[in-house]
C-alpha cells in the first residue's frame, strides 16, 4: 500500500480567494505604508527640489501625483507603480501559477519606477514631450492592467474547465 | 488613440461632453423611474436633497470603449461582421454600464456618503471591468483567431 499521501488539491477559485486575501493582508500591512513613506519622503521631496520655490504645480495623493503647470490647460498625472494595478493581477498569477506573467508584471513596474520620475522631472524641467509620454504611459499602463487581468481570469476558467 | 484623444477629441469636446450628459440624464432617469425623485443639470446628478455628482470626462467610459475597440481589432480575427458587432456592441453595453456606475455614484451619495472615495476608486472594477473583460472572453472564444492569450501557454506545471 502506498503510504505517501498525495498533495491536497483546492479548487481554483479556492486558491484565488487566498491569493486575494494574502495579497491584500500583505499589500495593506507592510507594503502600501512602505510605498506611502517612500513616496512622501522621497519622491514627492525629489520632484519639489526641481520646481521653483513657491510654487505648487504638483499634487500628491496616495495613488498618484499630479503635475499641472500654470502655463497649461493640461495636467499630467502618474499612478505610482506597485498599487491595486500591480497587485489584483499579481495574487491571480499566483493562483494559477502563471511564472511568465508574474515575472513580466515585476519588471513592468520596476521599469515604470524608474522611468516615470525621470519623465516628471523632464516635464518639471519644461520638457514637453515628456508631458506627452506621461500620458501615452497612462493609457497604456491601463490598457496592461486589464489585460493582465484578463489573462489572469481566463487562466482561471480554463484550470475550473479542466476540473482542477 | 492617446494622442487622437489628446489632440483631437479632448479640444473638440464635443464626445466627452455628450457622454457626461447623456449619462447623467439617463442615470437620472432611471433612478426616477425606480423611485428615487432625481435631477440632472448638464454633467451634474443630484438625488433631491442630498448632494450632487459631477461627471467629468475621466468618469464618461470613453477611455474604457477606445481600449475595447483598440483591443478587438488589435486581437484579429477574420470575420468583419462579428467584429463590428462586438466592437459596437461593447461600446454600447459599456455606455449602458457607465450609466449603472453613475446610478451608483448618485445613490453613494445618498446612503453612502464617507465612502465615497472609495467607492468611486472601486466603481470601475465593478461595473465596467466585468461587463468589458466578459466581451473580450467572449470575441477570444468566438473569433477564428488562435487562442494568444491562453495562460496555459505559460504554466509554471
Amino acid at each position: 500500500m502506498d503510504s505517501k499521501k498525495r498533495p491536497r488539491r483546492y479548487s481554483i477559485f479556492l486558491k484565488v480567494f487566498f491569493s486575494l486575501v494574502a495579497c491584500g493582508i500583505f499589500y495593506l500591512i507592510v507594503f502600501r505604508p512602505l510605498r506611502v513613506e517612500l513616496n512622501t519622503r522621497f519622491l514627492v521631496p525629489v520632484l519639489i527640489s526641481f520646481l521653483e520655490p513657491n510654487s505648487n504645480i504638483i499634487t500628491f495623493n496616495q495613488g498618484s501625483i499630479m503635475i499641472k503647470p500654470p502655463s497649461s490647460n493640461h495636467s499630467y498625472d502618474f499612478i505610482i507603480p506597485f498599487g491595486i494595478f500591480f497587485w489584483v493581477p499579481f495574487s491571480i498569477f499566483i493562483a494559477i501559477r502563471n511564472k511568465d506573467a508574474i515575472i513580466f508584471i515585476c519588471l513592468y513596474h520596476l521599469f515604470l519606477s524608474v522611468l516615470l520620475p525621470i519623465l516628471a522631472i523632464m516635464f518639471i524641467k519644461d520638457v514637453q514631450w515628456s508631458g506627452i509620454l506621461l500620458n501615452l504611459n497612462k493609457t497604456l499602463f491601463h490598457i496592461l492592467f486589464l489585460i493582465a487581468l484578463f489573462i489572469g481570469l481566463k487562466g482561471i476558467v480554463e484550470e475550473w474547465s479542466q476540473g482542477r | 488613440m492617446q494622442l487622437a484623444y489628446d489632440y483631437l477629441i479632448l479640444p473638440d469636446g464635443r464626445l466627452d461632453l455628450f457622454l457626461c450628459e447623456s449619462g447623467a440624464f439617463l442615470a437620472a432617469k432611471c433612478l426616477n423611474f425606480i423611485g428615487w425623485p432625481t435631477d440632472s443639470w448638464g454633467t451634474i446628478i443630484v438625488v433631491k436633497g442630498y448632494g450632487g455628482v459631477e461627471i467629468v470626462n475621466g468618469c464618461n467610459g470613453l477611455t474604457l470603449m477606445g481600449i475595447h475597440c483598440a483591443f478587438i481589432l488589435a486581437y484579429g480575427g477574420n470575420k468583419t461582421k462579428p467584429k463590428l458587432l462586438v466592437i459596437f456592441g461593447g461600446i454600447f453595453v459599456i455606455y449602458l454600464a457607465n450609466i449603472i456606475r453613475i446610478m451608483g455614484f448618485a445613490l453613494v451619495k445618498v446612503y453612502l456618503s464617507n465612502h465615497w472615495l472609495t467607492f468611486h476608486k472601486i466603481s470601475a472594477f465593478v461595473f465596467l471591468y466585468p461587463v468589458m473583460l466578459g466581451l473580450w472572453y467572449l470575441w477570444t472564444v468566438k473569433s477564428d483567431q488562435d487562442d494568444i492569450l491562453s495562460s496555459s501557454r505559460s504554466s509554471l506545471v
